[in-house]
């Protein structure tokens, strides 16, 4: 009858071809959803939404910089997941980075230091960008490194700790934008931060603003990440570390047979995970100027998609970033047009729908399927 | 004292039932080594597909001025709430058991996915109700459920439901095949249990059990009132307690309690802004204790299902 066969290897162009298929399906899909759902013409839907995108100058900018975070948390989650770390708390690192340099940001601006008007703002912000970017680092390392302890120490299960850290990182920050008893407060209300350091007749003014290049506060960060994709590449495909990484995940038992020392592996790339989620942490509150507990919106969960729909790569990571950032603001833009009458929470849906397309297909990638005439024989 | 017992335990039962549904649901599917990170979406979808019922059979009688039969007040929701958390368990087990797909992300698709379906829907019908207010009502509707007071009879099925899973797991024939499958489906399979039966048997129902979660929550914790996101996280709660009560439902329903007055006392409670935020951090916490405290005393019987999260495939051995 039916058999089913795992296949020896395709050949990328092949796998990436099934891939493209199923995107187009699942835009086919969502298309026929939205039609039913809305009675609206598919064109003009998927027109609106790249309007939303890539409209204007200033939107191009706004969606760039969305695919950037997305990519650079992808990039981040992917070591660990290459060692078959099931790491989902990619949601919690980031949001501790931001923490971490909010927190620099805020405090540094109530010390005489950085309040002296007669010294220039880009000496002070010379000594304190560095410090934001460091207390980052290390607050993803920590929110790394405990989930990869306990569990090369007595095999605790990952994906429940790291999903649990996530709300340990949400509750804190949620705590420390709520509670007004801290030494100095937040704003007046007490319930948001608002911009850091935004008042222009104090010696603070601009403090911890990551610098705008070349005209656009987005260009910092696109180039951060751009650099750390290279990197990842780099470090996963050619350096002795990426390659322990792949070993251990293929086998630990090869691993460690080999002489690997498993249990450094899974801290140190847990470590280098939660760093460079910081290091989007630092990057998004640095460029928002401010910190709220939606800064990361879900998606540190959206990463863990989109790292392993493109398979591990950077590159194709990118595209996933694309298409993703493409669908969820696209679709938002739709929703805020009240003439279309839809809620942004389609956004969601249609997301979802692609999600499941790329995850189903990655089926007829590793495995094949073959018919058997003889139908006694069975299976 | 008294009196604020008697005010108290039936509203913290009242929290905790939803809780209790979501993780009964989720033991039974980890059980079969499915790690469903779908609940919370599944719970959205349950509870939104009991409100799109309610909602229509409310219309065709109160509208037109007719009146509602109490039998099929409670009939409609219910199926409908099992029927959109049955379908979502189906897409779940396609793709992770069928497809062998990547069960973490599958899970997390699903979420996002469910939410998304919930606050889309609830969104749509806020409209069509032509509402004032961000929320519906179903004020003739919810009455057959409960009085909005006290734990009404779906409560008592979610009581219920835990019992016939914890004694199904440890007395039945079916229940240790379905454990087998989970901590070994390699083994089970050579003993001639059908793993791909078992666990799609078992996600299945668990799925619909979870539903039953967001139908209870709509009818009875908030009183028949749906507003988007007013879920919250409480299908993350839910997996907490999964872990938080080491994967035994009767367990579960004491925790869940627990956690409902945990969330009740917040509410009572007059802290200050804050710290109430960093309360809510208690139920993480205490079950990343738990989950450590687990791993370190490597009970058996405490420790997660060994294959959970992990796709079968007969010839990879």
């Amino acid at each position: 009858m039916l058999h089913i066969s795992k296949r020896a290897g395709l050949p990328a162009w092949k796998a990436w071809l099934i891939r493209g298929a199923a995107i187009l399906l699942a835009l086919v899909v969502c298309s026929v959803v939205t039609v039913i759902v809305t009675k609206l013409n598919p064109i003009v839907v998927f027109k609106t939404m790249f309007d939303g995108t890539f409209g204007s100058s200033r939107r191009v900018w706004v969606t760039v910089y969305r695919i950037v975070i997305l990519l650079g948390i992808s990039l981040a989650v992917t070591p660990a997941f290459k060692m078959r770390f099931w790491n989902i708390g990619a949601e919690g690192q980031v949001l501790v980075g931001a923490f971490a340099t909010a927190i620099c940001m805020f405090y540094a601006g109530k010390m005489p230091f950085f309040q002296n008007p007669n010294i220039s703002i880009a000496v002070k912000n010379l000594i304190l960008i560095p410090c934001m970017l460091i207390a980052s680092l290390l607050a993803g390392a920590l929110w790394g490194f405990l989930p990869a302890f306990f569990k090369s120490r007595w095999n605790t299960n990952e994906t429940l700790f790291t999903l649990m850290m996530n709300y340990v990182a949400l509750q804190l920050v949620k705590f420390m934008i709520a509670y007004r008893g801290f030494k100095y407060i937040w704003s007046p209300n007490g319930t948001v931060v608002g911009i850091l350091n935004s008042d222009a007749t104090l010696g603070s003014y601009g403090l911890g603003w990551l610098p705008e290049v070349g005209g656009s506060r987005y260009l910092l960060p696109a180039a951060v990440i751009g650099a750390v994709t290279i990197f990842l590449y780099v470090y996963l495909k050619y350096s002795k570390q990426g390659y322990e990484i792949a070993v251990v995940g293929e086998s630990e038992r090869t691993a460690s047979y080999s002489g690997i020392k498993v249990n450094r592996v899974i801290i140190r790339t847990m470590v280098l995970s939660g760093m460079l989620c910081g290091l989007v942490g630092f990057l998004l509150a640095g460029t928002d100027r401010t910190l709220t507990d939606t800064l990361v919106d879900g998606r540190g969960y959206t990463a863990v998609m989109v790292s392993w729909m493109s398979k591990f790569n950077p590159i194709g990571m990118i595209f996933s970033s694309l298409l993703i950032v493409f669908m969820q603001y696209g679709a938002k833009e739709v929703a805020s047009r009240p003439e279309l009458g839809l809620n942004h929470n389609f956004a969601d849906i249609l997301t979802g729908i692609i999600l499941f397309f790329i995850i189903g297909c990655e089926f007829f990638i590793n495995y094949q399927l073959q018919f058997s005439r003889n139908k006694k024989r069975g299976v | 004292m008294w009196e604020f017992l008697v005010s108290f335990i039936p509203r913290a039962v009242m929290q905790g039932m939803p809780l209790l549904y979501g993780s009964t649901g989720e033991i039974l599917t980890e059980k079969a080594g499915n790690l469903n990170l779908g609940i919370p979406g599944i719970m959205y979808v349950g509870a939104i597909s009991g409100v799109i019922g309610a909602f229509f059979y409310e219309q065709a009688t109160v509208g037109a001025g007719q009146p509602m039969v109490g039998i099929l007040a409670v009939l409609i929701p219910m199926l409908c709430c099992l029927l959109g958390s049955f379908l979502m368990g189906l897409l779940y087990c396609f793709l992770t058991v069928t497809l062998r797909a990547n069960q973490n992300v599958t899970g997390l698709a699903m979420t996002m996915f469910g939410v998304g379906f919930g606050n889309f829907f609830g969104g749509s019908l806020i409209k069509l109700a032509h509402s004032e207010v961000p929320s519906l009502t179903f004020a003739s509707t919810c009455n057959f459920f409960g009085d909005g007071k006290h734990p009404g009879w779906l409560a008592y099925l979610g009581i219920g439901i835990a019992i016939v899973a914890s004694l199904f797991l440890r007395f039945t024939r079916k229940g240790m095949q379905l454990r087998a499958v989970g901590e070994n489906p390699a083994t089970a399979d050579a003993a001639g249990i059908n793993v791909t039966r078992y666990k799609y048997v078992a996600t299945l129902v668990g799925s619909m059990i979870a539903g039953l979660g967001g139908l209870y929550y709509v009818m009875e914790c908030a009183h028949g009132t749906w507003a988007n996101e007013g879920f919250g996280d409480r299908g993350w709660l839910a997996i907490a307690l999964v872990i938080f009560t080491t994967w035994r439902p009767s367990i579960s329903i004491f925790a869940s309690i627990l956690f409902g007055g945990l969330i009740i006392l917040s509410e009572h409670l007059s802290l200050p802004l804050g710290v109430k935020e960093l309360y809510k951090l208690a139920p993480y916490v205490v079950t990343l204790v738990v989950l450590i405290i687990v791993s370190l005393r490597k009970k058996r019987e405490n420790l997660p299902p060994q294959s959970l999260g992990l796709a079968y495939f007969r010839e990879e051995r």
